[in-house]
């Protein structure tokens, strides 16, 4: 039996207003790890408040706003997570952010046998402790191109 | 009522996944088998390894295909589980519904009965009269087991999956026995404090 478990991953995508343009810009900073930080503990309360006893879905984190900006998110039930930080005004994006898992994560990764699906980075994490990102080429470009062909884009 | 009904099977089968010719899949599969067989000299021990290890890397995959068209939500329970497997996973990448049975007090054990025929085993006959061993150590159909287990770890389910009996060695009917043993938690990535 392998020992590497459910693949955990962060894809980040940063379209501010203020960089015009430039999609994915931080992936391999390490504000994405503060923004995994963030995400992980926001995600850990939400499902506290809930009683799952009682309610038939599961509390999901979908977005939260912070002075400038506002962080969209959707995690897969494999763990992927998506995110993308937008400005204030914009308001839902649950649907393009399922967009990009169910189409494009599919179609470049999930379909291409080449392509890894489990995004572990550094050989010493334990079983579902992973944490790596979709490094996939064609899976970055075609996501900045479709982001950037939204309206929510300008 | 059921969770499955939510989602509809049929309706994805038809309209919303590839299709190839049947005959073609169960040849496919299996001249694999035959292969493998023949790789490794008859020791069925480890061909049902093999098998299993490809339908865990196909499983791996195979998730984030079922779940990007069908769009389930995280099951509650177990058996809930077991009715979108059945329901709707077998459904929509074989075209068939096994039925769930046998469950345990715990709610964590059961057994899927796959309807005949086996997609992967029409057209399919031991060779007895060759070789003995083959009918009480191959599991033709292992690649499913490596299958649900592959697919099932990825949405943090921990479950063993084998074979209990096969209508190709004779048995009454094909049963698969699923075991849940843990459900997965989501933790810190080490060393990112």
């Amino acid at each position: 039996m392998k020992t590497t478990g459910s693949g955990s991953s962060v894809s980040l995508n940063s379209s501010t207003a203020n960089h015009l343009g430039i999609i994915n810009k931080n992936n391999d900073s390490n504000t994405s790890k503060l923004l995994f930080g963030i995400l992980y503990s926001l995600k850990s309360i939400s499902t506290k408040l809930i009683d799952e006893e009682t309610s038939p879905i599961s509390n999901a984190l979908k977005s939260f706003t912070l002075g400038k900006y506002r962080i969209h998110y959707l995690e897969s039930l494999t763990n992927l997570k998506f995110i993308l930080i937008t400005d204030i005004i914009i308001d839902n994006l649950q649907h393009v952010l399922w967009e990009l898992y169910s189409n494009y994560y599919i179609k470049n990764c999930v379909e291409n046998s080449l392509s890894p699906v489990e995004f572990k980075q550094s050989t010493d994490l334990k079983e579902h402790e992973l944490m790596g990102k979709i490094s996939n080429y064609n899976f970055i470009h075609e996501t900045d191109h479709f982001l950037q062909s939204l309206s929510v884009f300008e | 009522m059921s969770k499955s009904s939510k989602y509809n099977g049929d309706d994805i089968w038809k309209n919303n996944v590839e299709k190839i010719n049947s005959e073609l899949f169960t040849l496919t599969y299996g001249s694999v088998v035959a292969q493998l067989c023949r790789d490794f000299n008859n020791n069925y021990h480890e061909v049902n390894n093999q098998l299993d290890k490809m339908g865990y890397n196909i499983g791996l995959r195979l998730i984030e295909e079922f779940l990007a068209k069908t769009g389930v939500r995280r099951c509650q329970t177990f058996r809930e589980t077991s009715e979108i497997i059945s329901k709707i996973g077998f459904k929509i990448f074989l075209n068939i519904v096994p039925t769930i049975e046998n469950w345990s007090s715990d709610n964590k054990t059961c057994s899927l009965i796959l309807p005949e025929p086996n997609p992967l085993t029409e057209f399919v006959e031991l060779p007895i009269t060759t070789d003995s061993k083959i009918s009480k150590e191959l599991w033709y159909s292992q690649i499913l087991c490596g299958v649900l287990r592959g697919a099932l770890q990825m949405v943090q389910l921990d479950v063993d999956v084998n074979f209990v009996k096969d209508v190709l060695r004779g048995d009454d009917r094909t049963e698969i026995r699923l075991k849940l043993n843990k459900v997965l938690k989501d933790e810190i990535p080490a060393g990112e404090d």
